[in-house]
């Protein structure tokens, strides 16, 4: 049995640090998810405080012998995701485009300031071309490209075909290098 | 093998994880050899996918999982309760931060023992700057009467024990006399040993020491001012 399957058991017999160490596992993940989707630091925290809190009260519904709890997880943050953008999406029907664009922040931090300030305009570029991906293909680029998930795991996630899955991790490259060109950007 | 531009396209994620067979590989990369486009969209995306799966992770946020602890079990199994808060509280292992408590810490106390306040709220609710000037004068009196009491038992201590002590003793430790001036109204009277004339001259400096730490000076000052 994988070790965060044994967590969830624990978990689920109310031992109070298996939950810890599962929050403490995949915060990372489900964050990165989350701000990759949405390109606002703010916003993310809070959606992956929502995720967690879905998590902790539907903990009981996961079943490992269905795949395993990272693609669960990533379903779970998926579905908050696409909520949210739902709800985004009826909140932006007033404002215009330009108010609509999330703005990208970067705190990530390099070695030296050089590169510290090329790194983070390199990743700010990135993060603005994938939110200008439709929903669909960004998800998927970045449950792909971003957490490392393959072909099978995604179309678990997606709850898609794997040839869409493919499809659209296809398009999505393609459409980003192109989004990417049209920035001025050219990726190292 | 016929290849297109629009089979590159759709091939392309296939061809960079290298899932293409061997007859649509060699296809592709004939195509691409003529058709600069194609060669073009290839090293962008390849491109691309590497800065994507190279870009950094986002900073998490510092309280992130204490916030999602706090939101769910509520539970913090390692590290929790007051290691956090040490943790946390920083600022308060600073010099800058400490040295100001102390200063506070120590004018809160004077104030309050100036003002001889019991603890009650009555008390507290009378401090109040004449309150404390009063209660302060009070106080260097009385400091300066014990000093005075103190000086003046002392004296006498060592008075009695100068004249117990045999009148053949003392050329051993001879020590240069002290002036008759230094003597004042009600002193004892000079001796013909050196040693109670040192006692007598110590007696002298600890009192003028004495008068100078009870705050002879600010009582005038105190007592001048109307």
């Amino acid at each position: 049995m994988e070790p965060d399957a044994q967590l969830v058991l624990s978990c689920l017999r109310g031992d109070g640090s298996a939950w810890e160490q599962i929050v403490r596992r995949h915060t990372r993940r489900v964050y990165g998810l989350c701000y990759r989707f949405i390109g606002n630091a703010a916003e993310a925290e809070d959606l992956t405080q929502e995720v967690f809190l879905r998590v902790y009260r539907t903990i009981g519904s996961y079943q490992s012998a269905q795949g395993a709890f990272t693609t669960w997880l990533s379903s779970v943050t998926r579905n908050l995701l696409v909520d949210n953008y739902r709800r985004s999406r009826r909140d932006r029907m007033t404002d215009s485009i330009d108010d609509a664009m999330p703005q990208v922040e970067e705190t990530h931090v390099a070695q030296t300031p050089y590169h510290a300030a090329e790194r983070a305009e390199r990743n700010a570029q990135l993060q603005t071309a994938l939110l200008r991906l439709s929903p669909e293909l960004r998800e998927a680029v970045i449950l792909r490209d971003l957490q490392g998930l393959d072909y099978s795991e995604v179309r678990a996630v997606l709850q898609v075909p794997e040839g869409t899955v493919k499809s659209r991790i296809n398009r999505g490259r393609i459409e980003l290098a192109r989004i990417l060109e049209q920035m001025g950007v050219r990726p190292a | 093998m016929n290849w297109t531009c629009v089979q590159t396209e759709q091939r392309l994620t296939d061809y960079l994880d290298r899932a293409t067979s061997a007859e649509e590989t060699t296809a592709l990369q004939a195509h691409v050899k003529g058709c600069s486009d194609c060669a073009v969209l290839i090293a962008a995306v390849e491109a691309t996918v590497r800065a994507i799966q190279t870009a950094p992770e986002p900073e998490i946020p510092p309280q992130l999982f204490a916030k999602i602890i706090d939101a769910t079990s509520g539970v913090r199994a390692s590290g929790g309760g007051w290691r956090d808060w040490l943790r946390h509280a920083t600022l308060i292992w600073s010099p800058r931060f400490a040295m100001g408590a102390l200063t506070m810490a120590a004018s809160l106390l004077i104030v309050l023992h100036a003002a001889s306040t019991p603890g009650n709220a009555e008390a507290y609710a009378a401090i109040n700057p004449m309150n404390l000037i009063r209660a302060a004068d009070r106080q260097v009196h009385r400091t300066y009467a014990h000093t005075a009491k103190f000086v003046s038992d002392l004296r006498l201590v060592y008075e009695i024990e100068s004249r117990l002590q045999p009148e053949s003793e003392p050329a051993a430790s001879p020590a240069p006399p002290t002036p008759e001036q230094n003597h004042q109204p009600g002193d004892a009277p000079p001796q013909s040993n050196s040693a109670p004339r040192n006692y007598d001259h110590a007696f002298r400096s600890s009192e003028l020491f004495a008068s100078a730490i009870s705050g002879d000076l600010f009582l005038s000052a105190i007592r001048s001012d109307p």
